[in-house]
């Protein structure tokens, strides 16, 4: 019982990315995490931004559905 | 005990792109990835003809407005469904993947599974939800609705107010095409509907219309996992939320789409509530009750990540930066902006201005043609567009800017509007998946299961199981022989039906069905 309760905090740990009841982690670690996510953002929008993104949502538009 | 069942429809966006650039039509598109579908997956076709039920249980098909869609299978555990909207992407993407082969002069196929549409169209298509439940349809309304719209705060996609000409995000762009709180009626795209169709013998089935695709597998489970245990809540009689009601369901859910502080509170019968205080009824209510076998076994899982995520939001929605689709967005685009000298916090001068400089434009001269910011502000620009920007300078002044920055603005728009497109692009192109890959997301969810097993077998109970194997076992068969539904497979050749109207069968028992009037129009009556 002790084992299953601590693999399902653990595992819930996970899936929020935070270590205890809403700590979130320290403000450091939490500003680094933020750093890479965005570089890496700035990186993946660099491969795939056109140069006319007017163009490509007119090209990319859909009908309405359910 | 058995607990109701659960599942989702997912609806994509398809477009093309012939070798010279130029857009391939969605519907040729999608009629071709139907007829790939038929050519390569092993499946029954639907009674409808517009698709294919297949040997994991779900259902392929193409949706109205040209929508490719799965649907996953009923499954009991909502992190079964997530894993099965993960193989339904899987599928899909691996059915564009040919579709240069069938007759179509696409060379480039994007595909996607946002909700709305950003080119002006002001279109949207749905991601469904459906969970079982014995209440009346009446009470299970009226007690979910405060659950629905406060849930947007961890369920939320992230995007933009596609109807305003500025910058509005919203924590739920689905929010903008809402018409009501509720209705009676399926065909209206209320928070709630009470229209009933079963599908299935002894339950009835919420079916939900508000939610929104989701990139993160946190947020999905999230999603899926607190709307079943809330309706599992109300439908033993808990009423979770009692007193919590906002006064108006439909406005409340507009206040909470915009607030990514997730602090703004709405009028309820008791008082105020935000968001988040709504979601910790539910939440403490469903707490009480585990272990006393009214709830089901994960239901004690979900709670612990349900706490958690309602404690980082309202610590700081920065904390989820990486987990959640809206947060995730919310930082991508607010750094996006500040590299092109725009603070998106401060936008709202330029919101509440260009509505109205729109309205003039379109009463002056200039009419209702398309007008470019350069024209606007041109000294030659007709009078009663001078005039509204020589009477709005000081607003702006106030607020920090000024007409020079209007130019940066609009381009800034467009370049959101694609990059929100872009975002859940089912490829490695697209720019949650790269992110993805980058390993600086936090939003998986360790339990989920094998996903690629999940592309060809069905849930491991209920009538899905039953179904998934027939089709399996069926599919190499004439295929105008059988015709599927979800709660039954017809031989129309051998006249004889399998009965899948119990959602908890587990045998395939078939049985005939006689030589009464037409056979196909008794076993399909639509």
């Amino acid at each position: 019982m002790e084992t299953r309760e601590k693999r399902r905090e653990e595992a819930a740990a996970i899936r929020t990315g935070t270590p205890g009841d809403g700590g979130g982690g320290d403000l450091g670690s939490l500003r680094e995490a933020g750093a890479h996510l965005l570089r890496a953002g700035d990186e993946a929008i660099r491969k795939v931004l056109s140069m006319d993104s007017e163009k490509f949502l007119e090209a990319t538009r859909q009908e309405g559905g359910e | 005990m058995s607990f109701p069942l659960m599942g989702v429809e997912t609806e994509y966006a398809i477009s093309g792109f012939d070798a010279a650039g130029n857009a391939v039509g969605s519907g040729a598109l999608a009629e071709a990835m139907l007829r790939t579908a038929f050519r390569r997956l092993r499946g029954i076709p639907a009674h409808h003809g517009r698709g294919l039920f297949l040997e994991n249980g779900g259902m392929f098909y193409i949706d109205s407005g040209a929508h490719p869609e799965f649907c996953t299978p009923e499954c009991d555990d909502p992190l079964d469904v997530v894993r099965y909207i993960r193989a339904g992407e899987r599928i899909v993407r691996g059915l564009a993947q040919e579709l240069r082969g069938e007759g179509t002069s696409a060379r480039r196929v994007f595909l996607t599974k946002g909700n709305v549409d950003y080119s002006g169209s002001k279109n949207t298509w749905g991601c469904h939800e459906s969970y079982g439940y014995r209440c009346r349809p009446v009470l299970m309304a009226e007690q979910i609705a405060p659950h629905l719209v406060s849930r947007i705060v961890f369920t939320g996609a992230g995007g933009f107010d596609p109807h305003s000409p500025g910058i509005v995000f919203s924590l739920s762009p689905r929010v903008y095409f809402l018409e009501r709180g509720s209705s009676e009626s399926g065909r209206s795209r209320a928070i709630v509907h009470r229209k009933n169709e079963p599908l299935s013998a002894g339950f009835n089935r919420l079916h939900l219309v508000c939610g929104e695709s989701l990139s993160s597998d946190l947020a999905a489970w999230l999603k899926v996992g607190t709307t079943a245990l809330v309706v599992a809540m109300i439908d033993r009689g808990l009423a979770p939320a009692a007193g919590a009601a906002p006064n108006s369901p439909y406005r409340a859910m507009k206040a909470f789409a915009k607030d990514p502080t997730c602090r703004v509170s709405v009028p309820t019968s008791s008082g105020r509530e935000t968001a988040i205080s709504i979601q910790r009824r539910y939440l403490e209510t469903a707490e009480a009750h585990l272990g006393d076998g009214i709830l089901p076994p994960w239901a004690g899982d979900l709670c612990v990540a349900w706490r958690r995520v309602l404690n980082d939001l309202e610590a700081d929605p920065a904390r989820l930066s990486a987990s959640l689709d809206w947060t995730i967005k919310r930082s991508l685009y607010e750094h996006r902006a500040r590299e092109a000298g725009i603070d998106l916090q401060s936008t709202s001068v330029w919101n509440a201005v260009l509505p109205r400089l729109m309205d003039t434009v379109r009463r002056s001269p200039f009419g209702g043609r398309r007008v470019l910011v350069e024209e606007v502000l041109a000294p030659n620009a007709p009078e009663p567009v001078q005039d509204f920007v020589k009477r709005t300078t000081p607003l702006l002044r106030r607020n920090g800017t000024s007409w020079e920055e209007l130019r940066p603005l609009v381009d800034l728009r467009k370049q959101l509007f694609e990059i929100e497109t872009r975002f859940p692009e089912l490829s490695d192109e697209g720019i949650f998946a790269a992110l993805d890959r980058a390993g600086v997301l936090r939003h998986r969810v360790p339990d989920l299961g094998d996903v690629d097993r999940a592309v060809h077998e069905p849930p491991e109970r209920g009538r899905a199981r039953v179904r998934g194997r027939e089709v399996r076992r069926l599919a190499g068969e004439p295929r105008n022989g059988y015709l599927c539904d979800w709660d039954r497979i017809a031989d129309i050749r051998g006249k004889r039906m399998l009965d899948l109207s119990d959602p908890y069968a587990e045998r395939a028992e078939w049985k005939p069905v006689g030589d009464r009037p037409p056979l196909r129009e008794r076993l399909f009556p639509f």
